[in-house]
């Protein structure tokens, strides 16, 4: 362990000077995702054009895209990191524990269910995800403070795997359901708009400041349960909170985007990576650092397969796979 | 000022504690001894509140600890556990700071008094110079310190230490068994569960004996440790003697334990032996 990445990384470069570079990362990022689409002839120059179909592309497709980028990125890379720490597993994602699966289920059932056409779609995303993650943890033991980690990603892949059986059940009871559910299943943010961005942020920034909240207690749980307990933080609470918290920032994602899996599998493992074991200040890194990811990825699915454009999960995938299997195998030190 | 067990029922879904009625004294340096499986980690943790109990109460300085908020039990009682998990990416200077947050608020922000009592609890446990190392790099016998410092940091009254030594070798073990010695010289009440009875009779003023989920026997180790005692309780027939270091008793086997052997044959061995 003499060799972990993690402990050497951890407070090398100076934490003003690392901050900035993210910052500076994310700046660019985003100028990238502004530059690139469709209309090539339309780029950064095009900023401060007047009316004109110039700034209509950027300031009604290109802008509300980047934006989304940027909330779905913190949104997803906060919820693995949350998840990765309330369960002390390094395997934790909304993908993997079922969170997506579960959201894409509840926003299925909010289309096909006359009971629930009152409820806003992003609620019954919330709500989907947040009974998945109940039911992961019940099934591995986590309400009573016992948490078994193989069950937990067993639990995970059998809640997911129920949940889109029922998601692609819904799909072939009404035709015209199948195409806006099949969108939950991929990953996509090719005709985001305004008024998804605003839901993004309702959610993803008081997200964002819960997670904040509850980052010394995700501390706390790295020392397990029993010293948590110790010292006053009871495990079952912090995994609770954290599922509701992961569930709000996963539902209102899933139910913009899709499931857009590895943002919260890789990010948060950079960020340690990076930054040391301390949530306070992997909270904010982990959310600099996956809108980050998303506004390039997003500028990568523009360009990659010009004219036509990748789903930018598929992009997503395409750069944290390998990335994640490069820490796997060559940085043992992966939780 | 005490911890008092009152008609205890608790454990994990087959072995329970029964009727457990205790009282551990404030002041004392009390071990719990006994056989494997005989329940004394389910009592530590079952004092900590890390098990809920079936029937009974755990009275804490006189507060029932069922109606506490678990902030304030942490206040009052620090736990170390038998596997303490070594967090990833954590400088022991961060692990001790961990042991105010019972003390601090939501994002713990450290107070001058939490960084006063960090340096004392760094100091008292001698690991000053590791500050800045990462946990995850310590020996054994480094990390059980870092843990022991975050219980000082914690500044509580009461300490529980589950089978602080196991895993470590012997000059660690005593390390850490002296280092507990001068935590209960500064006036704190610990409870430790132990395996070795040796220790026990060295360093603790209090034993508590258990045997198949109940009290067996409470007293001082001079009082109570008797090969009787010792062969009613793990089934093993030993010699009692002085250490020739510090007079406490020590526990020797008596080598043969083949049943063929009666009571008089193993006795005749026992004073060959003399």
């Amino acid at each position: 362990m003499s060799h972990s990445v993690t402990a050497h990384g951890a407070g090398k470069l100076p934490r003003g000077l690392a901050v900035g570079l993210a910052l500076a990362v994310l700046f660019s990022g985003a100028l990238f995702s502004l530059a690139t689409g469709g209309r090539s002839d339309v780029g950064l120059t095009d900023l401060w054009a007047p009316e004109g179909i110039a700034a209509t592309v950027i300031y009604d497709t290109r802008a509300p895209r980047m934006f989304a980028a940027t909330l779905l990125g913190l949104n997803l890379s906060l919820s693995g990191l949350i998840l990765q720490a309330a369960t002390r597993n390094p395997l934790a994602s909304p993908a993997i524990l079922g969170l997506n699966q579960g959201a894409a289920l509840g926003l299925s059932l909010g289309l096909v269910l006359p009971l629930f056409s009152g409820v806003p779609l992003q609620v019954m995303a919330l709500v989907g995800a947040f009974g998945a993650g109940v039911v992961t943890f019940a099934i591995s033991g986590g309400f009573t403070g016992r948490m078994d980690s193989l069950r937990l990603v067993l639990g995970g892949v059998a809640v997911g795997a129920f949940s889109y059986a029922m998601v692609r059940f819904a799909f072939t009871l009404e035709d015209e359901l199948a195409r806006s559910v099949v969108r939950w299943t991929v990953g996509d943010i090719t005709d985001i708009r305004w008024p998804a961005v605003r839901r993004l942020a309702l959610w993803g920034l008081p997200g964002l400041f819960a997670a904040l909240a509850l980052s010394q207690r995700l501390n706390l749980m790295a020392l397990g349960q029993a010293s948590a307990q110790g010292l006053g933080a009871d495990s079952r609470i912090t995994l609770l909170l954290g599922t509701l918290i992961a569930a709000a920032l996963t539902g209102v994602s899933v139910s913009v985007a899709g499931p857009i899996a590895f943002v919260g599998l890789v990010v948060p493992h950079l960020a340690k990576l990076l930054f040391g074991g301390d949530h306070r200040i992997l909270v904010p890194v982990s959310a600099l650092l996956g809108a980050a990811l998303m506004l390039y990825a997003d500028g990568v699915s523009k360009v990659l397969t010009a004219p036509v454009e990748a789903p930018v999960g598929v992009v997503v995938a395409l750069i944290g796979a390998p990335w994640f299997l490069w820490q796997t195998v060559f940085a043992r030190d992966l939780s | 000022m005490s911890i008092e067990l009152t008609d205890i029922r608790a454990g994990y879904g087959g072995f329970m504690l029964d009727q457990v009625t205790a009282t551990i004294k404030a002041g004392e340096l009390t071990a719990l001894i006994g056989p494997n499986g005989c329940g004394k980690s389910t009592l530590l943790k079952t004092i900590a509140r890390q098990l809920p109990l079936s029937a009974g109460t755990v009275r804490i300085s006189g507060r029932d600890t069922a109606r506490e908020p678990t902030k304030a039990i942490a206040r009052q009682v620090a736990v170390l556990p038998q596997h303490p998990v070594v967090p990833p990416g954590i400088s022991v200077g961060q692990l001790v700071g961990y042991g105010r947050a019972p003390h601090q608020n939501l994002f713990g922000v450290r107070s001058r008094t939490d960084q006063e009592k960090i340096e004392a609890a760094l100091e008292a446990v001698a690991i000053a110079d590791l500050r800045d190392r990462m946990v995850s790099e310590l020996s054994g016998g480094q990390r059980q310190r870092a843990f022991l410092a975050m219980c000082v940091a914690q500044d509580t009254p009461y300490v529980l230490l589950d089978e602080p030594t196991s895993f470590l070798d012997i000059k660690y073990q005593y390390e850490v068994l002296e280092l507990t010695e001068t935590l209960h010289a500064a006036g704190k009440t610990i409870v430790a569960v132990l395996h070795d009875i040796g220790h026990a009779a060295r360093f603790a003023t209090n034993l508590v004996v258990m045997k198949d989920g109940r009290l067996y026997a409470t007293g001082t180790p001079n009082q109570i440790l008797t090969p009787e005692l010792v062969e009613q309780v793990y089934g093993l027939r030993t010699r009692v003697y002085a250490d020739p270091v510090t007079g406490s008793k020590m526990v020797s086997p008596v080598p043969n334990m083949q049943p063929s052997l009666g009571h008089e044959t193993a006795r005749t061995m026992c004073v060959g032996l003399d």
